[in-house]
C-alpha cells in the first residue's frame, strides 16, 4: 500500500497507475502534518491505523501484471 | 509520409488562434501560454525532419510512463512554436532526460523547484541559431525559447507532470516555462563541455542538467583574484541543494569575460574545479539541524572536512559551461539536488559515448 497526505492524492494515483498498480491501496492522511503537535499526529495515525492494516492485508495490494 | 501514418487524435476547431488556445488550455495541454495549433501539415514536417517513423518510441516518461513517440514529441514541438528542424534536438533531450542517471521521475514529482536546463553544443547551434551569447538565458531567440518550452510540454503532456497536482514544486520556477542555452564555444578559452566529456568538436550534443534558480556571480574587477574570490563566495549559499546533496553537480555558467580572465591567470577547467572544491565550503554551523541530518544521510564520510562542508563530494561534480556575452561581468551558479546531467548526440544515430 502507499501512505500519503491529502495534498499528494493525485500524485499518488498517477504514480501508481504509471507503475501498473492502479488498484494499489492508498492511505490518505490530512495535510499538513509537520505543523501539528506530536500528540495530534499520533492521534491521527491511531485513527487511521486500522484502515492501513486492512489495506496491507487485502488482495488488492498485489499489482496487476 | 502520409498523413494517415500519424496516429494522434484529430480535433476540428474553429479557425481562430484564440479558439485553439482556449481548447488546449481547457484540456490542460499548455503551460498557460498560447500555443501553435499542431496541424497535420506542421507535425508531418517536424517528423519528416528526423528521418524517423512517427511511431518510433524514443522513451517512456514518468510518472505516467507515457510513450514519447517521434510524433508526440513533434506535436509538442509545434505547440511550443518550434521550427520542424528543432525536432532532432528534442529527441536528444528526451533521450537524455529518460536516462536513469537523470532521475526524471524524481524531478517530475518533487517539491524542489528543479527543472531541466538544456545545453546545446556543436555545429547545430549555428545551424538552428541557438543563442550562446548575450542574453543566453533569455529572452529573444526562437530556438532557445521554443526548444526549452517544448520539452516542458513533453514532460507535461506525455510524462503527466501536471503543475500543482503531480509536479509538486512548492513555488514553481520560471525556468519551468523554458530553459535552453547554447555554449559560447567560440569565446571560451577552454574545450567545450561536450569535448570535455568525450565527444568530438564537430559532434552536436544536448546535455540535460536538473537545476534550480540561478545565483548571480557578479564581479566587475579585471583582477582574477577578485573574480575568483567572488565566485567562491557566491557558491557558499547554505540553502543551496548541493549542501544537503553532496553527490549532486554544481553547475556553473561562466560568461566569456570571466572565463578569459581566469584562463589568462593560468586556470584550466580542472584547476578551477579543484580550487572551487577546496574553497567553496561553509561552516557546519551554517546548516540547520534538519539540513545537517539530510546531508548526513548521504554518507557520513561526505559530511564535512575539518569542520567545513564542501559544496560537492568531489571536484569532478563541478560542471562548467561558458555562455553569455562579453558585456558586463555576470556569471551564474545553478544549484542542483538530484540526479546527474546526461549528454546525448543530436541526430538519428544512437549515442555511444567514446571511452
Amino acid at each position: 500500500m502507499t501512505l500519503f497526505t491529502k495534498a499528494f492524492e493525485r500524485l499518488s494515483a498517477t504514480v501508481a497507475k504509471g507503475h501498473a498498480m492502479p488498484n494499489l491501496p492508498r492511505g490518505i492522511l490530512p495535510h499538513p502534518l509537520n505543523t501539528l503537535p506530536e500528540a495530534e499526529i499520533r492521534r491521527i495515525v491511531r485513527q487511521n491505523v486500522g484502515q492501513m492494516l486492512q489495506h496491507l492485508m487485502s488482495n488488492a495490494a498485489h499489482p496487476v501484471p | 509520409m502520409s498523413k494517415r501514418s500519424l496516429n494522434s487524435t484529430r480535433k476540428t476547431l474553429p479557425n481562430s488562434a484564440s479558439a485553439a488556445f482556449d481548447y488546449f488550455y481547457a484540456q490542460g495541454y499548455t503551460d498557460g501560454l498560447p500555443i501553435i495549433p499542431p496541424t497535420e501539415d506542421l507535425v508531418e514536417m517536424a517528423v519528416a525532419s528526423t528521418g524517423r517513423a512517427p511511431s518510433d518510441v524514443v522513451a517512456c516518461l514518468p510518472p505516467t510512463n507515457g510513450a514519447a513517440t517521434v510524433e508526440k514529441i513533434a506535436v509538442n514541438a509545434i505547440m511550443a512554436g518550434c521550427r520542424p528542424e528543432y525536432t532532432d534536438v528534442l529527441i536528444a533531450a528526451v533521450e537524455a532526460l529518460s536516462d536513469s542517471r537523470f532521475r526524471l521521475e524524481a524531478v517530475q514529482l518533487t517539491m524542489n523547484p528543479i527543472t531541466p536546463c538544456l545545453v546545446v553544443n556543436g555545429p547545430i547551434r549555428k545551424r538552428l541559431d541557438v543563442n550562446c551569447g548575450t542574453g543566453v538565458m533569455g529572452p529573444g531567440w526562437r530556438a532557445n525559447a521554443t526548444i526549452g518550452r517544448a520539452i516542458r510540454l513533453v514532460l507535461l503532456n506525455i510524462g503527466g507532470a501536471v503543475p500543482a497536482e503531480v509536479d509538486k514544486s512548492t513555488q514553481g520556477f520560471v525556468g519551468k516555462y523554458t530553459f535552453c542555452i547554447g555554449e559560447n564555444e567560440e569565446a571560451s578559452p577552454w574545450a567545450p563541455y561536450h569535448v570535455e566529456n568525450g565527444f568530438a568538436p564537430d559532434d552536436s550534443t544536448l546535455t540535460a542538467f536538473g537545476v534550480n534558480a540561478s545565483i548571480s556571480l557578479h564581479d566587475g574587477s579585471p583582477r582574477w583574484e577578485d573574480l575568483l574570490h567572488s565566485v567562491v563566495h557566491g557558491l557558499m549559499v547554505s540553502t543551496a541543494g548541493n549542501y544537503t546533496h553532496p553527490h549532486a553537480e554544481a553547475f556553473i555558467i561562466l560568461n566569456p569575460l570571466h572565463a578569459q580572465i581566469l584562463a589568462a591567470a593560468g586556470y584550466t577547467k580542472g584547476k578551477l574545479k579543484s580550487h572551487l572544491w577546496e574553497h567553496a565550503r561553509i561552516p557546519v554551523a551554517w546548516l540547520s539541524e534538519f539540513r545537517k541530518s539530510q546531508r548526513m544521510a548521504e554518507g557520513r564520510e561526505y559530511f564535512e572536512i575539518d569542520g567545513n562542508v564542501p559544496l560537492c563530494s568531489r571536484k569532478e561534480n563541478f560542471a562548467l559551461v561558458v555562455a553569455g556575452g562579453m558585456e558586463g561581468s555576470y556569471s551564474s551558479f545553478l544549484p542542483t539536488a538530484m540526479g546527474h546531467s546526461v549528454t546525448r548526440r543530436i541526430g538519428t544515430v544512437p549515442d555511444v559515448k567514446p571511452e
